[in-house]
């Protein structure tokens, strides 16, 4: 630091140090009052309830088409830009039409009534052809590269679409099948332009919903913003809304406990507590349709005797799983689907735990010790390993010893495919809330656990090919009943889903089909 | 093969690279499990599959599929992930800087934290700081990474707030993320930078250097540091490999949407050609260090001699 | 960085780096201090390493209680002395089982892991080295191209990828780790048998008459074992870490097989509320790799000051 004379100033001119200090208070003085003096941007009395909303999610969308999206837990992100024709409501398992106003059964499937009026997101109208562009082109054979083979084998009945005029389109599925239209829930109604693109649509989806796409990055967040011109007046709520995915409970837990996000999915039970400890966060559940239940391979020993298989159901300590690992929430089944759905059974009932009970069974069947190859997943379902890890123990406990093999959910499943393990654990839902949708369990064809019953067979083909929903019902009702006695599995409990919120947030609630929607929420 | 010409090493060069490239691509056919079956959930009929699996040429004798794989690779097709039907050189671009940001700021934590110790311990040699860093060093290495990850979010993001939890886009999200990675190689890279430095302290050259009349300072500089350099350099090279390693894994534990991530992603779901263009990346990077590493030896000491 | 010291080393011809001749009218507490610290992580480092070893192989008789036994009642129980029942010295996890006994077994697991690994990688590498270094020519050649191909190798992804297609089972593991690792075994012995090639005693025993063979096993290879020793023990504290580091990512030792990286992986979800089910397997697994690392660490001060700059 030099220490000079200061240099005399010249009379009449600014010093350099002058003007910068007077700068400086200029600008901070401006900073300051720019609240004050510019004008706040004039809200609409319309417009939106909050500006922004982030929500932590679990799992990755990955790709933003439901025609070839492989997830089926991730359908929920993709419906707040593609909406389906109809949706089931979760409380009473009745169809609610979305884009499809109204429909009727024909002789050989169904006719649609499409809403008028419906825009996409780049100002076209939604008519009969982009209807049928979107279920053709799962069909269309030059797609298999890229169209998911569970959708398109659901798509497998539909023979053709045939368009009637601009709102009306006729499915055939040559046959009346009264569940087709529940497959329809699952299936987002993409342009009929879209065909230009194939696969690459997903990279910028237009739909007809509530929300533009805006930014997807795999892995990180998704970012949509809200649709102006939507059909349905005065949704959404938020203008604009981000899912940040974070696969890591801890990693999630911890974004919603420091506000990052307003809403987080899939909390583990042990970590309710915690959450509800805070004053501004609060854990909201609901029961799903999705049953828990060790698949016991009917055609392997020692499954193939019913007994045994009884005696699993026995030596299964449901009830302490589900109050010990589940924390109490969700249900113990008591019927292969929960009451909300078509047909379901109340006179079923669950199996106690009684593992002396279990010995004897085992004992009188002549398997009083067995060796058996068990699998399960890790990190699909809630708290799944401990699930498993739970109920080897118990297995042992009567004298069943198990080569354990617990693995990430994919590889998991490809050794279910291949038939490497005689029990495992899974957890089917109900995609569609409609007892069909349980064919591909039960069916002697699909089973996985080589389930094969003629009469379930028969009763399935019945149940599709009346409209009538009384009928179908007492039709339900008695396969549901035959199945739960034929104990194909062990069957333990309905999987609760169990979110975390900030107090902040409104118009949401969990829903039974585990579905997610944001349409109507915002921030307080 | 470091004592050749630029252009056998390059060759040698491409001829790992074509190795670890086919070693990739054997090993993801050979072992058991079918991509195609990950892709599909349990309703799915079998002709659908078998359809899915004829379009992507996985029903095709291996030598077929491979031939058609390097056909694509000099081509510079990468081949189109499986899982999000995009192309896989795309999903890898777009994912690369995240991982560089990451890995760039914890070498360069790791750096700042180590080489001052380093040199700090090499010259306080034997005093109690010393011995107690080294203590320290030794100890870090032997602390799982994803641990210290995980305590870092509850210490800094729950309970206290002042650090985001997961993420990227600010610079606060960078953080926690670049600390844990660092903590995989500060250890080791204080440790090297201590022993190098003492042995460069005692060497000859810098006895002859201040016998010459010339400052302590820049006796350490012109001579010491060159030499001391060497051994570090040739540690920066090999911990891109630990850099990796701890690169997935804090990728994993702060969901920071990187290659690391993207690969176990890739390796979960079988995605065979994402796979494939992870690992032909990483080769490629290993390969090009490698070989800078190489050169450098050659800038900083001619008279480098390998056993 | 003050000239004082600087020309304190300099003119003390401060000791050398090997500890074995600390002399020189230098700061001699240090230096003993110094010899004391290196041989200290040797031997602090042998007794962990033994003790561990010890709690591995009588571990059905120390554990209190059978590490697979589960309570659904008893579960996330903090330690007694914590707050919380008597019978789970260390806390309960989350299905009841005692954390205790499952660290205990848990050095089982670890140091099988560890110690097959580095043995199996340490015979691949050690006979692949040596006949690179001794015969040298095309040998060499294609070995070294080896070598380079797995060094140029994401070691972690090719370990993942393996273990992930190949399903994570102990032998698995064990197979994986030595893929990974036996490269740098073959680069040390490879060294170090170019060293020895050109040391006279092996010119004279080939002038009598010995076959390579017994030259390599009576004179090369135990000259070459030191070294490896020490890479070895830091091997396995890496290993043991990155099986950690797989259970974690799901990758591991099969559940409920009670590993480290089980343990740890399993009470990540429990870090603020269940923190023991964490904090003591963590700690085990610390303390283990940081035995084998002290150890290796006293090992190469003790005997070659080069090698600091290899490893």
């Amino acid at each position: 630091m030099n220490v000079q004379a200061r240099k005399p100033r010249r009379s009449g001119v600014i010093g350099r140090r002058t003007l910068f200090k007077s700068a400086l208070l200029v600008g901070s003085g401006a900073l300051l009052a720019r609240p004050w003096i510019a004008p706040r941007r004039a809200r609409a009395a319309s417009a939106y309830q909050s500006e922004q909303l982030v929500v932590g999610i679990s799992t990755d969308p990955v790709i933003l088409d439901t025609r070839q999206s492989q997830n089926t837990t991730g359908v929920s992100q993709i419906d707040h830009i593609l909406e389906p024709l109809a949706l089931l409501n979760p409380d009473n398992g009745k169809l609610v039409g979305v884009l499809a106003e109204s429909w009727e059964p024909t002789s050989s499937g169904w006719r649609l009534h499409l809403r008028h009026g419906v825009k996409f997101h780049n100002g076209q109208e939604l008519t009969a052809e982009d209807v049928k562009y979107t279920l053709d082109s799962i069909v269309d054979p030059a797609n298999v590269k890229w169209v998911q083979p569970t959708i398109r084998g659901k798509m497998q009945r539909l023979v053709s679409v045939q368009v009637q005029d601009r709102y009306t389109c006729t499915l055939d599925t040559g046959g009346f099948s009264r569940a087709f239209l529940s497959t329809l829930t699952q299936l987002g109604i993409v342009p009929a332009s879209a065909a230009a693109q194939g696969a690459s649509f997903a990279q910028h989806p237009i739909g007809t919903g509530p929300y533009r796409y805006v930014e997807f990055v795999s892995g990180s967040h998704l970012t949509v913003e809200a649709n102006p011109d939507y059909w349905q007046k005065g949704l959404p709520k938020t203008r604009r809304l981000t899912f940040r995915i974070l696969p890591e409970n801890q990693t999630r837990l911890a974004a919603l406990e420091s506000g990052e996000v307003s809403y987080i999915d899939n909390v583990p039970p042990d970590a309710i507590a915690r959450i509800k400890g805070r004053a501004d966060l609060d854990v909201m559940t609901e029961t799903t349709s999705r049953f828990m239940h060790i698949q016991l391979l009917n055609d392997h020993k020692p499954f193939d005797n019913r007994n045994v298989r009884l005696a699993v159901n026995y030596a299964i300590d449901k009830y302490g799983i589900w109050r010990g690992i589940m924390g109490g929430l969700g249900e113990i089944t008591t019927a292969p689907w929960p009451s909300s759905m078509l047909g379901f059974n109340n006179q079923l009932k669950p199996f106690p735990y009684d593992p002396s009970r279990a010995k004897r069974l085992l004992d009188e069947a002549g398997v009083s010790s067995v060796h058996i190859k068990y699998g399960g997943p890790d990190g699909r379902y809630l708290n799944d390993k401990q699930v498993s890890e739970a109920v080897i123990t118990q297995l042992q406990a009567v004298g069943i010893t198990a080569d354990v093999d617990i693995r990430e959910f994919g590889a998991f499943f490809q050794n279910v495919f291949a038939h490497k393990y005689d029990a495992f654990l899974l957890g089917y839902s109900y995609a569609g809330l409609d007892p069909d949708n349980a064919r591909e369990f039960w069916s002697s064809k699909s089973s996985l656990a080589d389930y094969k019953n003629p009469d379930v067979d028969r009763l399935f083909a019945q149940g599709d090919a009346t409209s009538n929903l009384t009928e179908a019902a007492d039709i339900y009702r008695r396969l549901a009943a035959i199945v739960w006695n034929d104990v194909p599995y062990a069957w333990m409990y309905y999987q609760p889903n169990i979110s975390g919120v900030s107090r902040r947030l409104r118009g949401w609630a969990p829903r039974k089909d585990e579905l997610i929607y944001f349409t109507g929420a915002w921030l307080a | 093969m470091k004592g050749g010409s630029l252009l056998w090493r390059l060759l040698h060069a491409a001829i790992v690279l074509c190795g670890v490239l086919t070693v990739v691509f054997l090993l993801l056919r050979l072992t058991p499990g079918d991509p195609v079956l990950l892709m599909v959930s349990p309703d799915a009929p079998q002709s659908a599959v078998v359809a899915l699996r004829h379009a992507l040429g996985f029903d095709q004798p291996l030598p077929v599929q491979f031939a058609d794989y390097f056909a694509h690779l000099l081509r510079g097709d990468l081949g189109t992930s499986l899982r999000q039907h995009r192309p896989v050189s795309t999903l890898i671009l777009s994912r690369l800087p995240a991982t560089f940001e990451l890995a760039g700021s914890g070498m360069l934590l790791a750096v700042i934290v180590a080489v001052p110790l380093g040199v700090f311990g090499a010259i306080r040699r034997g005093s109690m700081m010393d011995v107690l860093t080294r203590t320290l060093a030794l100890l870090a290495q032997s602390l799982p990474t994803f641990w210290m990850g995980i305590l870092l979010i509850i210490v800094f993001a729950v309970h206290w707030r002042v650090l985001p939890t997961s993420g990227r886009g600010t610079v606060a999200q960078l953080v926690l993320p670049s600390v844990t990675l660092s903590f995989t190689m500060i250890g080791l890279l204080a440790q090297v930078t201590r022993t190098a430095l003492l042995e460069v302290l005692d060497a000859d050259y810098m006895r002859t250097g201040r016998a010459k009349g010339l400052s302590n300072a820049i006796v350490l500089l012109r001579h010491g540091l060159r030499n001391a350099l060497i051994p570090v350099i040739t540690l920066v090279g090999l911990q891109i490999g630990t850099l990796l390693g701890g690169a997935i894994i804090t990728e994993s534990v702060f969901s920071w949407p990187g290659i690391g991530l993207l690969a176990i992603n890739a390796i979960d779901q079988r995605d065979y050609p994402l796979v494939q263009g992870v690992v032909a990346l990483a080769g490629v990077v290993f390969v090009v260090i490698n070989f800078l590493v190489d050169m450098s030896y050659t800038y900083l000491d001619p008279r480098v001699r390998y056993t | 960085m003050t000239r004082r010291t600087l020309s304190q080393h300099a003119m003390s011809r401060s000791p050398v780096l090997s500890a074995r001749k600390p002399e020189g009218t230098g700061p001699r507490a240090a230096a003993i201090l110094t010899r004391l610290v290196s041989s200290r992580g040797v031997t602090w480092g042998g007794c962990t390493i033994m003790l561990i070893a010890l709690m591995a192989l009588l571990a059905p008789w120390v554990a209190p209680r059978d590490p697979y036994a589960s309570t659904l009642l008893a579960r996330l129980s903090p330690p007694p002395w914590a707050g919380g029942p008597a019978g789970y010295l260390l806390g309960s996890d989350e299905l009841g089982r005692d954390v205790l006994s499952r660290v205990i077994f848990g050095t089982r697991i670890s140091l099988l892991v560890g110690l097959f690994s580095v043995i199996g990688a340490g015979i691949v590498g050690l006979t692949l080295g040596v006949v690179a270094g001794f015969y040298g020519g095309v040998a060499d050649r294609i070995i070294m191209l080896f070598t380079d191909t797995m060094m140029a190798f994401p070691l972690v992804l090719l370990a993942l990828a393996i273990v992930a297609l190949l399903g994570p089972s102990l032998r698995n593991l064990v197979i994986v780790f030595i893929i990974t690792s036996w490269v740098l075994y073959a680069r040390m012995s490879r060294g170090a048998t170019l060293e020895l090639r050109e040391r006279e005693f092996v010119a004279a025993s080939r002038a009598l008459g010995a076959s390579d063979l017994r030259l390599l096993v009576r004179h090369v290879v135990p000259n070459v074992l030191g070294p490896l020793l020490i890479v070895a023990s830091f091997g396995i504290a890496q290993i043991i870490t990155t099986e950690a580091a797989l259970g974690f990512l799901g990758l591991g030792v099969p559940p409920p097989v009670p590993s480290w990286g089980n343990m740890l992986a399993d009470g990540r979800e429990y870090v603020d509320t269940a923190w023991w089910i964490s904090v003591f397997p963590g700690l085990a697994l610390m303390i283990t790799a940081a035995a084998f690392n002290f150890f290796g660490n006293g090992v190469r001060d003790l005997t070659d000051p080069r090698l600091r700059n290899v490893v």
